[in-house]
């Protein structure tokens, strides 16, 4: 995609914000608010500081990066507003990198990285470049994610609905707001084969915790996974994907 | 042959052949429709409404896919080669959809840089439609016929060897629906190739070549030229009570038979304007309709009263 299209995409759903520019300082605001929470509760330990800040990464990973992402992406294929974007001269596939480009470097980045910071300045990030690949891993397994969902199912609301229920159970089911070490052990096999178990895994393991499962093994698992995941999205998107809701307006 | 084969398979923009289109709530909003547009050729699909144009449309431009048949734009089916055939296509959607937050001039500009198309053109489009007066004006603060007009205006900055209008001047008034059809005629003469959905028979008789009448999801009739428009015209209806629809078609001169009804007009357009009302009408769906130039047997088997068939 051309690097120009890119930015200026970018700038044309920004400028959207401009009459909901509260809705945008809630996207910063929000996890601003938790930050403080995790400061609070932690009551100086350090162990709870970095248990709260590496599951809040999972967790704005989830909400800006899977669901906002497939949020906006599967608003697209609704008949009229999929017809305002086949006025632009910018291939499907492009229009949905810039849709990608604005969750991934605008909204989930800022948070991510200002928890980061927080981190490495308070608890400190013994081993960066784990910490790293889990950053990365993360993105690499929820954007396709997100992408495969949003062009499967393509209405909005349903995915919508989807999305929120499965935070609920995955979100309990992984240990983000506590440590996997000290679950006992048929829930603990059980947490292992949720995908966000190994990021919160290998983020921890970067920031000095260990919880007792190798992040070597989960850096391979969500490797295969995301690679497992992008293959998948390269098949669906070859091709006629890129039809709206089928019902008659 | 072969060489001639190519030539005449040039010329084919759009190939529509026997689609059919089933939305999954079973829906026929097309059946069996074939028609082909030719380079430089304005041909125009006039219907009621839920005559299934607008699926047709869709359909052409790769957004939605046939249940049967097929569709070739520049001899490539439009779904898989979306983007080739979107990159080639001007379209104006058949609602005034826009952009709330961007001014007439910003998402003008928006468009054409994107394009990489000189922001010169964007002057010279806006001026020529009308729109160079309002355009500070946000997309929230447009009537429903500017908006429209400026879907119009990003179609043509954007230019394309296909113009695609779905009903270009529906909510316009005259005076815009005049700069509108100079613009596009004046594309026209560059050889660009259009097609129109319109309800406007005067916007038909303007603008088009060939006309395609739609009815119930069906082509009912295919008109060389407007001045055909003008011509008489023959509507048979089939339906379970045939008379009890006969007020439909006031316009023209009624005969009802067991099985079917034949309204004749001197004019085609007085025909379309009963189909639309016919149109609005639950029992329409009952109904299947044809359309055709009275033959000297019909008009013979007319005069005789309605028998037969």
């Amino acid at each position: 995609m051309r690097l120009r299209a890119l930015f200026l995409m970018m700038g044309f759903f920004l400028r959207g914000y401009r009459a909901n520019w509260l809705y945008f300082l809630m996207l910063y605001l929000i996890p601003l608010t938790y930050l403080v929470v995790v400061f609070v509760m932690a009551q100086g330990s350090l162990e709870a500081l970095a248990t709260g800040l590496t599951g809040f990464v999972v967790m704005v990973g989830y909400q800006y990066l899977l669901q906002m992402s497939a949020s906006f992406v599967s608003n697209m294929f609704e008949p009229q507003v999929f017809e305002t974007y086949y006025l632009m001269p910018l291939s499907f596939p492009e229009i949905l990198a810039s849709f990608i480009a604005v969750t991934v470097l605008l909204i989930s980045m800022p948070p991510v990285a200002l928890c980061s910071l927080v981190l490495a300045w308070t608890v400190g990030i013994v081993d960066v470049p784990v910490y790293l690949a889990g950053i990365v891993l993360m993105y690499a397994f929820f954007v396709p994610l997100a992408v495969l969902l949003a062009v499967t199912v393509k209405r909005a609301m349903t995915l919508s609905s989807i999305l929120s229920f499965s935070a609920f159970m995955l979100i309990i089911a992984s240990p983000v707001f506590y440590r996997l070490l000290y679950v006992s052990e048929p829930y603990r096999a059980l947490l292992l084969l949720n995908p966000l178990t190994h990021i919160v895994v290998v983020l921890r393991s970067g920031s000095g915790l260990q919880e007792g499962f190798p992040a070597v093994s989960s850096i391979a698992l969500l490797t295969l996974m995301s690679s497992a995941l992008w293959v998948l999205l390269w098949y669906k998107l070859r091709g006629g994907v890129f039809t709206i809701i089928e019902k008659r307006s | 042959m072969s060489r001639y084969r190519e030539v005449v398979e040039l010329q084919d923009v759009v190939i529509v052949d026997r689609v059919t289109k089933v939305y999954p709530s079973g829906v026929e909003a097309n059946v069996d429709v074939s028609l082909r547009v030719c380079s430089g050729e304005i041909a125009c699909v006039l219907g009621p409404n839920g005559a299934g144009k607008t699926t047709l449309i869709r359909q052409v431009m790769g957004i939605l896919r046939p249940t049967r048949g097929s569709v070739r734009v520049f001899g490539l089916d439009p779904v898989v080669h979306q983007d080739v055939v979107k990159r080639r296509i001007a379209y104006v959607p058949q609602l005034p959809v826009y952009y709330p937050d961007e001014t007439v001039v910003g998402i003008s500009e928006f468009f054409a840089r994107l394009y990489g198309v000189p922001l010169g053109r964007v002057r010279g489009v806006l001026e020529a439609l009308g729109l160079w007066g309002i355009r500070n004006r946000r997309g929230e603060g447009l009537s429903p016929g500017e908006r429209k007009l400026l879907l119009l205006a990003l179609a043509l900055i954007k230019g394309g060897d296909l113009y695609v209008l779905d009903e270009p001047t529906a909510f316009m008034d005259v005076l815009k629906k005049r700069a509108s059809w100079e613009m596009l005629l004046g594309e026209r003469g560059e050889g660009k190739t259009m097609i129109v959905v319109s309800h406007d028979v005067e916007e038909v008789r303007r603008m088009c070549d060939r006309i395609y009448i739609m009815f119930g999801g069906r082509l009912v009739a295919s008109v060389g030229s407007p001045s055909e428009l003008s011509r008489g015209v023959e509507v048979r209806v089939y339906h379970g009570r045939p008379g009890d629809i006969a007020d439909f078609f006031r316009r023209g001169e009624v005969k009802v038979s067991e099985e079917s009804l034949v309204a004749r007009y001197a004019q085609l357009a007085d025909a379309v304007g009963d189909l639309q009302e016919f149109a609005l009408s639950p029992v329409s769906r009952e109904a299947r309709v044809f359309l055709e130039y009275p033959s000297t047997e019909s008009i013979v088997e007319f005069l005789s009263g309605g028998r037969g068939r």
